[in-house]
Order: structure tokens, then sequence, then C-alpha cells
């Protein structure tokens, strides 16, 4: 490991820098029970402020998602219709699977191409539980629901925000 | 040591970084696309004669490329298209200046330099929150799969 005093290049393990001998004992990782972990288990999802999905109809063609996704400046819309998801479609599906035949399928509808029946969390589960699912799933969004109805969307972000909510003084460079 | 200075002090290469997918400035854009595909990545380095001079996402497809009004064309160098001089972090910076860059600019990968500006790769948000998710492991990964599925009301009797 490498000692943040002297940044000598320790073997993984050790208590003390064999450089410079400051103790790296408690180094390893955070100690538990601290305030920014404990919100992470006792307060809902909620409270990462999400945002408001952005919603298109299945029909909506990709050349059509593709100006919502700019204009807007969001990385992925939920195809659906009055409260009910039917998929997600966000920048990466556009990479994958528009990108090399952008002409071809400018004006078919989305629903051909968007990921069917997306993972969705209830917004009053705790955001320990949401980036467990989002960590574990690999995903970049996830849709909150408050009795099965869509209420907005979070992203990785908001616990890189989260995180600065704790200390507002390092969020600047 | 609490989280605060763990993150003030523990520097960026604790992270870890992904090595770099690159491409020349000369490179076409359907060359450039192509790579990202076949490598599944979101974002590539534009290195001339080592040095870093770009980036390429998947927003700047979106935007420089695939959007109604942009004037790009697949077969035009992706020097045109990138992201000139993009934010970068130093492997020995502090990991707080990595989560504020990344959160104050809302970028989804940051390049990776070591102090002679050699390019060691890219960090990526989701990489950077999973780095975090770690250190509280004991909260999110010793998790019910459904919470909601262990009620407070003790059951029978």
């Amino acid at each position: 490991m490498i000692c943040p005093y002297c940044d000598f290049d320790n073997i993984p393990g050790v208590d003390t820098c064999e450089q410079c001998q400051s103790d790296l004992g408690d180094l390893d990782e955070p100690k538990s029970g601290e305030p920014v972990e404990a919100g992470l288990i006792g307060e809902p999802v909620k409270r990462l402020h999400p945002n408001k999905a952005i919603m298109v109809t299945a029909d909506t063609t990709i050349a059509e998602v593709i100006d919502t996704l700019v204009s807007k400046n969001i990385g992925c819309v939920l195809v659906g219709e009055g409260g009910r998801v039917e998929g997600i479609f966000s920048e990466r599906d556009v990479l994958l699977k528009i990108s090399h035949r952008m002409e071809e399928v400018a004006s078919k509808p989305v629903s051909e191409f968007m990921t069917r029946d997306p993972e969705m969390l209830e917004e009053t589960v705790s955001m320990a539980f949401a980036l467990n699912k989002m960590s574990v799933g690999d995903f970049r969004h996830l849709p909150l629901t408050l009795d099965g109805k869509l209420e907005g969307i979070i992203s990785l972000r908001d616990f890189l925000g989260y995180v600065f909510s704790w200390y507002p003084d390092l969020a600047e460079t | 040591m609490d989280f605060r200075s763990y993150i003030e002090k523990q520097q960026v290469r604790r992270v870890g970084h992904r090595s770099p997918v690159s491409v020349a400035p000369g490179a076409s854009i359907a060359d450039s696309v192509k790579l990202m595909r076949r490598r599944s990545v979101g974002c590539l380095l534009v290195i001339e004669n080592d040095e870093l001079v770009g980036i390429f996402t998947e927003r700047d497809l979106l935007r420089r490329v695939l959007a109604k009004d942009a004037a790009a064309s697949f077969d035009d160098e992706i020097s045109t298209v990138m992201t000139a001089d993009p934010v970068v972090a130093r492997a020995d910076e502090a990991l707080k200046v990595l989560l504020s860059r990344m959160y104050q600019g809302g970028f989804r990968h940051v390049p990776v330099l070591d102090g002679e500006d050699a390019v060691l790769g890219t960090i990526s948000i989701k990489r950077v929150v999973s780095f975090l998710a770690d250190q509280f492991a004991e909260a999110v990964y010793n998790l019910p799969p459904r919470p909601e599925d262990f009620g407070t009301a003790r059951e029978g009797a």
C-alpha cells in the first residue's frame, strides 16, 4: 500500500510505513459507524433528490429520441405511457445498437432497441440498497417509484453529490 | 480514519484505472466508434506522440455526430469532434480532487496521468462509485435482498 505521508510503496498489510515509520494501521478502510455511512443505511434514496424522468412513447423514432437526449442533456429516456414504464434507452444503447447504422434505423421506433422492463426501486428504500442495486447490476441510472408509480430517476453522479453534501467545502476544485 | 480524511489522504491511484483505449487524432470517426463498440467502452483517448490531446465519449458521439444539426460525417477525423485538452487527474493527487472534478464537471470518465504526463488510463464514475461502495461494504453489500420483506412487526404469537 502507498503511504499517504511519504508516497512509499509498502507491501500490502504492513502496519507502519517502511520508509517514514508512519502508522498505517487504520488507513486501509474508513471506520464504520460514520454519519456518511449511517445515512446510507438509514435514509431513503429519495434523499438524493431524484431528477424528473423523461418519458417517451414506444413509437417515438430513434432520431427523435436522440434529439431528446441531446436537447435535454440527459443520458437516458424511459419508454412508456402514463406512469407505466416499458423500457429504458440510454446513450450506451446508441453506441452499441445504433451508431453503425444510424441512417437505416433513424425512423424506427425506440421500442425495437430499448431494454425492456428495467429494474426500478421504491423511493423509500435506503440509499445503501439503491447503491447495491446499481453497483451489482452495473446500472448508470435507476428509476424510482412511489406506490408503483414513476417518481423520478437517479444516476451514479447523485451518489457523489451525497458524499459532497457532507463535505461541501471539498467540492471545490 | 474518518471518511473525510480518507478521501483527502488517499491517492487517485488507489481507485485503479482501466487501461487506455486510444486512437490517433487522424483516425476516422467511423473507425473510432467501431473501436468503442468492439471494446465496449464509453470513452476513447486521443493520443499523439504519447501525449493526451483529447477525449471522445458517447456523449460527443450523440451531440457532434448523430444529432440532427451535427455537421460531422463518419469519414471526418476524430480530432474534429473530440473534446480537446480534457480535464484529467494525476495518479498521485488526492481522491477528493478526482471526486470533485467528476462531480462538478458531470464527467463520466476522467483520464489519469502519471507525474510525467504519461497516460495511464481512464477512471469511470462507475468505478469510482463502486470503489466508494466498497469502503462501506458492510452497509452496502450485507443487505437483505428485499428490505420491504423484513417488516418491523413480529410475526405469529
